[in-house]
C-alpha cells in the first residue's frame, strides 16, 4: 500500500505550478456549485492528508482524526469570538489540535496495530460523546454558528486554495527530509528501524502531533467556511471519512488523499441524486475491493498505468 | 517413497536451498547435515510444505508440492520441528488426542506409557509445565501416533538425555524394519551416521558431500 | 433502591448478551488474531432479521434460529473474502471496515435510518421491589447463558474445540500435524457470526434498531475482549458482565450518555495503563 513518489523535484515543481495554474483560473469557467464542491473537496484532502502522514507514512492506522478535526473548529469558532482574526484564528486551530495531537498520541504511542486502532476508534467516540453532553461548550449536535465575515465555500475558494497549497508543499517537504525518511523506514520495518537506535516513539508522536495540527487546519478551515460547527464534527465518521479516501485515493502518497478525497465527495453528490444513501454501500465495496484487490489505491493505478505509458521499467 | 527433484526453498529473493535431487527408498533412513542456517530446516519444512518450494516433491511416487501441510500429513508424512514444540495451552492428554484416531484412546495412552514410563502421571499437565525433556517425549509420541510412512525429524537429539536418545534410536529402527522412511537433519554427524544409510552435507544450498551410514 | 436493583439486573442482562456477542469476537480473534470489525455489524443484521422476521413473518422466535444461520452464513463469506489478506492485521481491520460500511450502508437503504422496534414477544413481568420487571429480560440471560455454556463445551470438551484451540496457539504446526486450519478457521467466522446474530435477535425487543448499533457495539466488544485478554472467553465473560453492570449502574446515577462515556474512559485508561493486558500479541507477525 505504499508507493514511493519516485519523481524528483525539478519534474515536481512543474507538475505543481501546472496544476496551480489550472486550479488558479478554475472559478471563471465552473459554475457556483462546481466551485462550492471543489474548494469542500480541497478542505477534506487537507484532512485526508493528515491522515495519509500518520497511515501511510508512519504506519499508524488511526480512527481517531476526527478529534483534532473538531478541536480546529472549534478553536475557530472560540478564536472568533474571542475577536482574533482570520490569520491567527487558522494557526491557533493548528497548534491547539496539534497539542491534542501531541496529548493523545504521547498516550497511545506505545500501542501496536489492531490495539492501537481500537484505542484511536474509541478515542474518537469518547471525545463525540463529550462534545454532545456538554452543550455549553460546544451546541451539542445542534452546534454553534462561527461568526464569520465572510462565509461560503465557493468565495473563499482562494483562501482554501493557498491553505491547501501550503499544506501540500509542508508535507512534500516533510516527507523528504530526514524526519519523513525515519518515519518510512518505521513503517516499512519497526525492528530495524529501532534497532537502528532511532526512538520510535518520538518519531511517532511527532507525526501524530503534525497530523493532528493539519487535521484542525482542515476542521478549522471547514467551520470558517460554512459558518457553523457541531458536535458531528467529531463523529467517528469524519475519521471513517479520512480513512477511506486516503486508502482509495492511495495512502503514502501525499496526493492520493486529495485525489480520494476530491473523486469521492463528487460521487457522493452524484450516487445521492440517483438512489439516496447508496453512496455508504459503493464505498464500503470499494474499500473492500481496494484491500483484497489493489491496495495501492487509485493514485497507485493512475501511476502505474503512466508508467507504463512511459516504457518505465516495473516497479 | 520420498523423492525431491529440483527441489528449492527460496525466501524472497535469497534462496536456501538452490536445489536438491535425492530418493528416499522405504526402509532407509537418510541424514542432512551441515552448519546452523545452512537450509536443513528449510528442507523439512519444504517437504511437509509449511514454506514455499519449487521442483517436485514426490510421496509415494505423487508429486505433493501443490498440497497444503494438513493434507501432507494426513497422507502419513510425520514432522517432528525443531525445538520439541508441543501446544503449551493444551494438557499432555491434548496433544495426543490431537492426532490420535477418536477411539482406542486408552491404547494410544497405554503405548505411550510403554515407550515413556516417566510420562506417567503427567496427563493432565498442561503442556507449558513440563520440563523441556518431557515435551519432547510428548512430541515424539505425536510424532509417532498416526504410525506415519514418512518421518521428518529435525534436530531430535537437541537437549535430549541419554537415555532416551536411546529409546528414540530403539523407535527408528523399529520404524526402518516395517519399511518406514526416515529424514532426520541434525548437526551431530556421528548420530545420523549411526542411524542412516547416507548423510548429505549442505553447504550454499546444495549438497556438497554425501556419507556412507 | 428499586432502580439500583434493577439497574443491577438490567446489567446483568445486558452483561450476558455482551459476553455472548464478545465470545463470538474472541473466536475469531483468538483463532488468527483477524480483527473482523464487521463484527458488530453482524449484531445488527442479526437484530434487523429479527425485525423481518417480526414484521414480515409474524413471528419473532424464528429469528432467534433465522438469525444466528444467516449470520453464521455471512460471518463464512467475510473469512473466506479475507483470505487473500488475513495474515496481516492492518489489511484485515480495513478490509472489515469496508464490510461494516457496507452492511451498515445497505441497512439503511433497505430499511432507512428511522429507528426500529420489535415489541416485546411476551408481555409477562414480575414483581421486583413493586414494579413488573419483563420476564423476557430473565429469558434472555439464561439463553445467553445456556449458549455460553454450549460454547464451553465445544470449545473445551470436543475434538472440534481442542483443533480450535490448538490453531489458535500455533498454527504453523496445526497444519503440519494434520489439523486443516484454514478449513477451521471459516468455520470459526462461522461460530462467530452464528454467536453475533443470535445476540442481535436476543436484544431486538430490547433496544432501538439503527444501521449504526454495530459499530458502536463494536467498539464496546473489542475493548471488552482485549481487557479480558484475546483469545481468553471465558475472561471476557467475566469482564463483560462487569463492563454492563458498571454502565447500567452509572446509566441510574447520571445519565445514560454521561455513564457510557465513563464505561469507555474507564475501560480505555485500564488498557492504556495495563501495557501486559495488551501483552498477547497477534498470533501472526507482520511478513517482512
Amino acid at each position: 500500500m505504499q508507493m514511493e513518489a519516485s519523481w524528483n523535484l525539478g519534474k515536481l515543481l512543474t507538475v505543481f505550478v501546472v496544476v496551480l495554474t489550472v486550479f488558479g483560473v478554475l472559478p471563471l469557467f465552473l459554475g457556483r456549485f462546481q466551485v462550492v464542491l471543489v474548494t469542500e473537496a480541497l478542505i477534506l484532502g487537507v484532512y485526508a492528508l493528515s491522515f495519509d502522514l500518520i497511515f501511510g507514512y508512519a504506519g499508524m492506522l488511526s480512527f481517531g482524526q476526527s478529534i483534532f478535526f473538531g478541536v480546529g473548529a472549534y478553536t475557530i469558532l472560540y478564536s472568533f469570538k474571542g475577536g482574533l482574526g482570520l490569520a491567527v484564528s487558522l494557526l491557533l486551530a493548528v497548534f491547539v489540535a496539534g497539542f491534542f495531537g501531541l496529548l493523545v498520541g504521547g498516550a497511545i504511542v506505545r500501542i501496536k496495530g489492531a490495539k492501537f486502532f481500537l484505542v484511536t476508534l474509541v478515542g474518537s467516540i469518547l471525545f463525540y460523546l463529550l462534545a454532545l453532553d456538554n452543550r455549553w461548550l460546544t451546541g451539542g449536535s445542534d452546534g454553534m454558528v462561527v461568526p464569520t465575515v465572510f462565509p461560503g465555500l465557493a468565495e473563499n475558494y482562494y483562501l482554501v486554495l493557498g491553505v491547501s497549497v501550503t499544506a501540500i508543499l509542508f508535507a512534500l517537504i516533510l516527507v523528504r527530509s530526514p524526519l519523513g525518511l525515519v518515519l518510512k523506514m518505521i513503517r516499512d520495518n519497526e525492528r530495524r528501524a529501532g534497532l537502528l537506535g532511532y526512538s520510535l516513539k518520538k518519531y511517532k508522536v511527532i507525526t501524530f502531533t503534525i497530523g493532528g495540527g493539519i487535521a484542525g487546519l482542515a476542521g478549522g478551515l471547514y467551520a470558517y467556511t460554512s459558518g457553523f460547527v457541531s458536535a458531528g464534527f467529531f463523529h467517528w465518521t469524519r475519521s471513517a471519512d479520512a480513512v477511506v479516501w486516503t486508502i482509495l485515493g492511495g495512502a503514502g502518497t501525499v496526493v492520493g488523499p486529495f485525489l480520494g478525497a476530491a473523486l469521492l465527495t463528487v460521487v457522493s453528490d452524484i450516487l445521492s441524486a440517483v438512489v439516496g444513501n447508496i453512496y455508504p454501500v459503493v464505498v464500503g465495496a470499494l474499500l473492500v475491493l481496494a484491500v483484497v484487490v489493489f491496495p495501492r489505491g487509485v493514485f497507485g493505478l493512475l501511476e502505474g498505468t503512466i508508467r507504463n505509458w512511459k516504457g518505465d521499467s516495473g516497479g | 517413497m520420498l523423492e525431491l527433484r529440483d527441489f528449492q526453498v527460496r525466501y524472497g529473493n535469497f534462496k536456501a536451498i538452490k536445489n536438491l535431487s535425492f530418493s528416499l527408498p522405504s526402509g532407509d533412513a537418510v541424514g542432512l547435515t551441515g552448519r546452523n542456517g545452512v537450509g536443513k530446516t528449510s528442507t523439512l519444512k519444504g517437504i511437509i510444505g509449511l514454506v514455499e518450494t519449487e521442483g517436485e516433491v514426490l510421496f509415494r511416487g505423487e508429486d505433493i508440492s501443490d498440497l497444503e501441510p494438513h493434507t501432507r500429513a494426513t497422507r502419513g508424512i510425520g514432522y517432528l520441528p525443531q525445538e520439541r514444540k508441543v501446544f503449551g495451552q493444551l494438557t499432555l492428554e491434548e496433544n495426543l488426542r490431537l492426532v490420535g484416531e477418536d477411539s482406542g484412546e486408552d491404547r494410544i495412552k497405554n503405548e505411550v506409557i510403554d515407550l515413556f514410563p516417566c510420562l506417567k502421571g503427567l496427563f493432565n499437565q498442561k503442556a507449558v509445565n513440563l520440563s523441556g525433556g518431557e515435551q519432547t517425549m510428548v512430541a515424539i509420541a505425536r510424532l509417532l501416533i498416526r504410525n506415519p510412512d514418512l518421518l521428518l525429524l529435525d534436530e531430535p537429539t537437541e537437549g535430549l538425555m541419554p537415555e532416551l536418545e536411546e529409546v528414540l534410536h530403539r523407535v527408528l529402527e523399529e520404524n526402518l524394519r516395517q519399511d518406514r522412511s526416515i529424514l532426520i537433519a541434525d548437526r551431530n554427524i556421528n548420530y545420523l551416521k549411526a542411524i542412516s544409510n547416507e548423510v548429505y552435507q549442505l553447504s550454499e544450498g546444495l549438497v556438497s558431500n554425501v556419507i556412507e551410514g | 433502591m428499586s432502580k439500583l436493583a434493577f439497574g443491577l439486573l438490567n446489567g446483568v442482562v445486558w452483561g450476558t448478551v455482551l459476553a455472548l456477542l464478545s465470545s463470538g469476537l474472541n473466536v475469531v480473534f483468538g483463532l488468527m488474531g483477524t480483527v473482523n470489525v464487521a463484527h458488530g455489524s453482524l449484531y445488527m443484521f442479526g437484530a434487523y432479521l429479527a425485525w423481518i422476521c417480526f414484521s414480515f413473518l409474524d413471528s419473532f422466535w424464528l429469528s432467534l434460529i433465522v438469525s444466528p444461520l444467516a449470520v453464521g452464513l455471512v460471518g463464512v463469506s467475510i473469512g473466506f473474502l479475507l483470505k487473500p489478506v488475513r495474515k496481516d492485521p492492518i489489511l484485515t481491520v480495513l478490509g472489515t471496515f469496508g464490510i461494516t460500511i457496507l452492511l451498515q450502508g445497505s441497512t439503511l437503504v433497505l430499511w432507512g435510518g428511522t429507528p426500529r422496534r420489535v415489541p416485546l414477544p411476551f408481555d409477562s413481568t414480575f414483581s421486583l421491589f413493586g414494579t413488573g420487571y419483563s420476564f423476557y429480560r430473565i429469558f434472555v440471560a439464561l439463553v445467553s447463558g445456556l449458549v455460553l455454556y454450549c460454547l464451553w463445551f465445544l470449545v473445551e470438551r470436543t475434538k472440534f474445540g481442542l483443533r480450535l484451540r490448538a490453531s489458535r496457539e500455533d498454527p504453523e504446526l496445526s497444519s503440519a500435524i494434520g489439523i486443516p486450519v484454514f478449513n477451521l478457521f471459516l468455520l470459526g467466522f462461522a461460530l462467530g457470526g452464528a454467536l453475533a446474530g443470535l445476540s442481535g435477535a436476543l436484544i431486538a425487543p430490547l433496544v432501538s434498531l439503527t444501521p449504526e448499533m454495530g459499530l458502536r457495539i463494536f467498539a464496546i466488544v473489542f475493548l471488552i475482549v482485549i481487557i479480558g485478554g484475546l483469545g481468553k472467553i471465558w475472561r471476557s465473560v467475566v469482564v463483560a458482565i462487569y463492563f454492563a453492570v458498571f454502565r447500567g449502574l452509572a446509566s441510574i446515577f447520571l445519565d445514560s450518555t454521561k455513564g457510557l462515556i465513563l464505561t469507555f474512559s474507564l475501560a480505555l485508561l485500564v488498557v492504556l495503563v495495563n501495557p501486559s493486558i495488551l501483552g498477547r500479541s497477534s498470533a501472526n507477525a507482520n511478513g517482512s
